[in-house]
C-alpha cells in the first residue's frame, strides 16, 4: 500500500502530520553561509525565493527538530515517518554540488534522513555512498518510460511524476519501469504548466507568472491556416476564461487513489511548503483515511462510493473536472 | 534593419513551431509553393538581419510531440528537395516525448535520422534533444543508422530562472546554466553544442570557457511550458479541456494569445505570447559577456513581438511581416 507524503514547514508541525496519517515528510532549509557562498540570488532549493515563508528552518533547525521528532514519536511507541529532503533547484554550478556533498549530505544521512529529492543525477552517487536513497523530483522531467529508465540506469530509486500525466500514462510508464518506486501528486496546488520547466521566478513578492497570467489583460489574434479556419471567438474566449478562472487553481487527486494502489504507487504527495499548516493537517488527514477506505475496497466503483471528498472545499468536485489532478476518472 | 548585437559565424532559420506544413493550402504544399515560401521567408529576413544567407534551417518542435509526429511524409519529400536544391544543412528537433506519444514520436524520429537527400547523404546533420533519454536513443539510432549526426543540448534543458517582470534579473549578468566542467561532462556524452535562451539583457558565459560552442535563440525567449495545451481546449466540452497530451486540431497555430503584465519594480509593460503550450516574450537585444555564440538560431516571427508593432496576423503572413506567399 502507498504512503500519504507531506510537507514539513515549521517546528513542531512533522509531529501534527505524522499523527494526521502522514508516513513520509519532505522538507527544505535555509542556509545563510551557502548565500553567502553563492550569493541572494542562488537558489538551494525550489522554494528558496520564498525565503523563510517556505523554508522555515535554518539547516541547523532542520537536523534539531528532525532529532526531536524521532525522540518524541518513540516516546509514544509511535513509527517514524521517512524522511526526505531537497536539494531540487533548477540546477548547481559543480562548485555548489561539491558543497552540498561536504556541507549537508553527512549531517543528513546522522540525522535519519531516508533520501534526498534531487533535480538531476549529479548527487546520486554521493547520496548513495551516504546510504540514502535518491530520488528524482519533478525537475527531472519524467514524462515517459526512456526518462524513467535513464533515471533507474543512473542509480535513482524513486521517480516524482509530474502532474501533467494521465493516469493511462501514469500506469504505463510504472508497469514498463517496474524497478522504481513511484510517486505521485495527490493534494493541493495545481499547476498549469509544467514543473520542470517553468523557469519564471517563484519569490516572495512576485506573483507567480501562472498566478500573473491568470488575471493579465489579453487579447487572442487569430488567422486561418492552410485549409483550416480561424478559431471561433467565442468559443475561444470561454475557453480562456475557464483556462484562466477554473484550471488548477487547486486541484485534488483523491479520486485516482484505487487506480494508484493498483498500479503500486509508493507514496502520494500533499503539495505545499508554503502553504497553511490547518489546511495541509486536513488535507492529509483526509487522504490517509480514504487510503484506508480503498485498501479495504474491491473495486473502483465501491471505492468511489465509499470515499471522503473535501468537505471545506466543495466547489473542487463541482468545477466539471478543472479542478482534477485526474479528472478521466469521473468524466 | 533588424539590430543584432552578435557577429556569429552563422545564423540558422528556425521553423520549429512556426513554419508548420498546416500553413500551406495544400498538404502537402506543392514544391513550387514551398519554393516560393522559403525563397521570401529568407529573403526577408536575410534583409532584415543584415546577412547574406541562412546556411541552416531547424525543423521539428522543441515543445509538442504531436507537432512534431505530424510532419508528413509527403511535407517531408517538399522539403529535403528544396534544402537539396538549396545546399541549405538542417537541423532536427525533438521535443520531450510523453508517455502517449513516445513510441510514435520515436518512429518519426528514426524514419527522419533515416532520411536522405537526393545526393544520397543523410537530410539532418544535427538533432537537437531537449532531454537525455532521447539524446540517448537519436545517438544510438543515428549510428546504427550510419548517420554520423551531430548532438546539440537543447534549450529545454538549460534552465536558467528568467522574469522580465523582475528587474532584479537586469541589473547584472545572469550566469548561463551550464559551466565548463558540466560542458566537459557533455562533451563526453556526445554533445557538440549547447543552446542558450536570451534569457536577461545580459548572460554571463564566461564559465563557459569554450568547452563547447554555444547557439543562442533570438529574438524571443521561452519563459514557460507543459503538457497542457489550452488551445487544444477550444471546441471539447469543458470536462475534457486542458488534459495532459490531449487530441488536438492544431489549433495552436491558428491562434495566439498576447499577456500585457508588468515590470514589479519600473511598472513599465511587460508582453508574454502564448504559442500552444509554450509562453515566450521577446528579448532580442540579448548580449553575451563572455563566451560569444557560434550560432544565432532566429525564429522568424513578427507576431511574437506584440509590443513592437500593432497585433499582427499569424500564419504565413506573420513569417513574411504582412505578406502572403499563397
Amino acid at each position: 500500500m502507498g504512503v500519504i507524503l507531506a510537507p514539513v514547514n515549521g517546528k513542531g508541525t512533522a509531529e501534527r502530520l505524522v499523527k494526521a496519517g502522514a508516513q513520509e515528510l519532505y522538507m527544505g532549509f535555509y542556509d545563510p553561509a551557502w548565500a553567502e557562498t553563492f550569493g541572494m540570488g542562488a537558489a538551494l532549493n525550489r522554494m528558496s525565493g520564498f525565503g523563510q515563508e517556505a523554508n522555515t528552518l535554518s539547516f541547523q533547525e532542520l537536523l534539531e527538530e528532525v532529532t526531536n521528532l524521532q525522540a518524541s514519536l518513540n516516546d509514544q511507541h509511535l513509527e517514524s515517518p521517512r524522511l526526505y529532503c531537497v536539494f531540487n533547484a533548477a540546477g548547481y554550478s559543480a562548485t555548489q554540488l561539491a558543497y552540498i556533498r561536504q556541507h549537508y549530505l553527512p549531517h543528513l544521512r546522522e540525522a535519519g534522513f531516508a533520501g534526498i529529492i534531487v533535480s538531476g543525477p549529479d548527487l546520486i552517487d554521493a547520496i548513495h555512498e551516504q546510504g540514502m536513497q535518491a530520488l528524482a523530483s519533478t525537475m527531472c522531467s519524467i514524462y515517459n518510460e526512456e526518462l524513467a529508465r535513464y533515471y533507474l540506469q543512473r542509480g535513482i530509486d524513486r521517480a516524482i511524476l509530474p502532474r501533467d500525466l494521465t493516469l493511462a500514462d501514469i500506469r504505463s510508464i510504472t508497469a514498463a519501469v517496474p524497478q522504481l518506486e513511484y510517486e505521485v501528486f495527490f493534494m493541493r496546488n495545481g499547476c498549469i504548466f509544467a514543473d520542470s520547466h517553468c523557469m519564471g521566478l517563484h519569490k516572495a513578492g512576485c506573483p507567480s507568472l501562472c498566478r500573473s497570467l491568470r488575471s493579465a489583460p489579453a487579447w487572442n489574434q487569430y488567422s486561418a491556416v492552410g485549409t483550416q479556419q480561424p478559431l471561433n471567438p467565442w468559443a475561444s474566449a470561454e475557453n480562456d476564461r475557464l483556462y484562466r478562472e477554473a484550471f488548477h487553481q487547486s486541484a485534488c487527486g483523491l479520486c485516482a487513489l484505487w487506480r494508484f494502489e493498483q498500479m503500486g504507487i509508493s507514496a502520494y504527495k500533499v503539495v505545499g511548503r508554503g502553504d497553511n499548516h490547518t489546511e495541509l493537517f486536513d488535507d492529509v488527514t483526509l487522504s490517509h483515511a480514504n487510503l484506508r477506505i480503498a485498501k479495504d475496497c474491491a473495486t473502483e466503483a465501491e471505492y468511489l462510493q465509499r470515499m471522503l471528498r473535501p468537505e471545506g472545499i466543495r466547489w473542487l468536485c463541482d468545477n466539471q473536472g478543472l479542478s482534477c489532478y485526474y479528472p478521466e476518472v469521473r468524466f | 534593419m533588424t539590430e543584432v548585437p552578435h557577429q556569429p559565424a552563422e545564423y540558422a532559420l528556425n521553423l520549429c513551431e512556426v513554419g508548420h506544413q498546416a500553413f500551406f493550402s495544400t498538404t502537402p504544399p506543392t514544391e513550387a509553393s514551398f519554393t516560393q515560401a522559403m525563397t521570401s521567408i529568407c529573403t526577408t529576413w536575410q534583409n532584415r538581419l543584415g546577412i547574406e544567407c541562412f546556411p541552416r534551417i531547424y525543423l521539428g518542435s522543441y515543445f509538442c510531440d504531436r507537432l512534431f509526429a505530424s510532419m508528413s511524409e509527403s511535407f517531408m519529400d517538399v522539403f529535403s528537395t528544396y534544402v537539396s536544391n538549396a545546399g541549405t544543412a538542417c537541423t532536427l528537433v525533438v521535443p520531450l516525448f510523453s508517455q502517449n506519444m513516445l513510441q510514435a514520436g520515436k518512429k518519426r524520429l528514426a524514419a527522419l535520422l533515416e532520411r536522405t537527400r537526393e545526393d544520397g547523404t543523410f537530410l539532418f546533420d544535427e538533432v537537437v534533444a531537449n532531454d537525455p533519454a532521447t539524446a540517448q536513443f537519436a545517438q544510438q539510432y543515428a549510428q546504427a543508422s550510419g548517420n554520423p549526426v551531430r548532438l546539440a543540448y537543447g534549450r529545454m534543458m538549460a534552465k536558467t530562472t528568467r522574469d522580465p517582470r523582475h528587474s532584479v534579473l537586469e541589473e547584472t549578468a545572469q550566469p548561463y546554466a551550464v559551466d565548463a566542467e558540466q560542458a566537459a561532462y557533455l562533451r563526453e556524452q556526445g554533445y557538440t553544442l549547447l543552446e542558450c535562451d536570451p534569457f536577461a539583457p545580459v548572460v554571463d558565459t564566461s564559465a563557459l570557457e569554450n568547452a563547447l560552442p554555444l547557439a543562442l535563440h533570438l529574438p524571443h525567449c521561452l519563459m514557460t511550458t507543459g503538457h497542457v495545451c489550452e488551445a487544444a481546449g477550444t471546441n471539447l466540452d469543458p470536462t475534457q479541456k486542458f488534459r495532459p497530451c490531449g487530441p488536438c486540431q492544431q489549433e495552436c497555430l491558428r491562434n495566439i494569445q498576447v499577456y500585457e503584465s508588468f515590470n514589479l519594480q519600473t511598472e513599465a509593460p511587460v508582453y508574454f505570447t502564448r504559442l500552444g503550450r509554450t509562453i515566450f516574450f521577446e528579448n532580442p537585444g540579448c548580449a553575451l559577456q563572455g563566451q560569444q555564440p557560434q550560432r544565432i538560431i532566429w525564429t522568424p516571427a513578427d507576431y511574437l513581438f506584440p509590443a513592437a508593432q500593432p497585433a499582427q496576423p499569424v500564419g504565413q503572413a506573420a513569417l513574411l511581416g504582412g505578406q502572403s506567399w499563397e
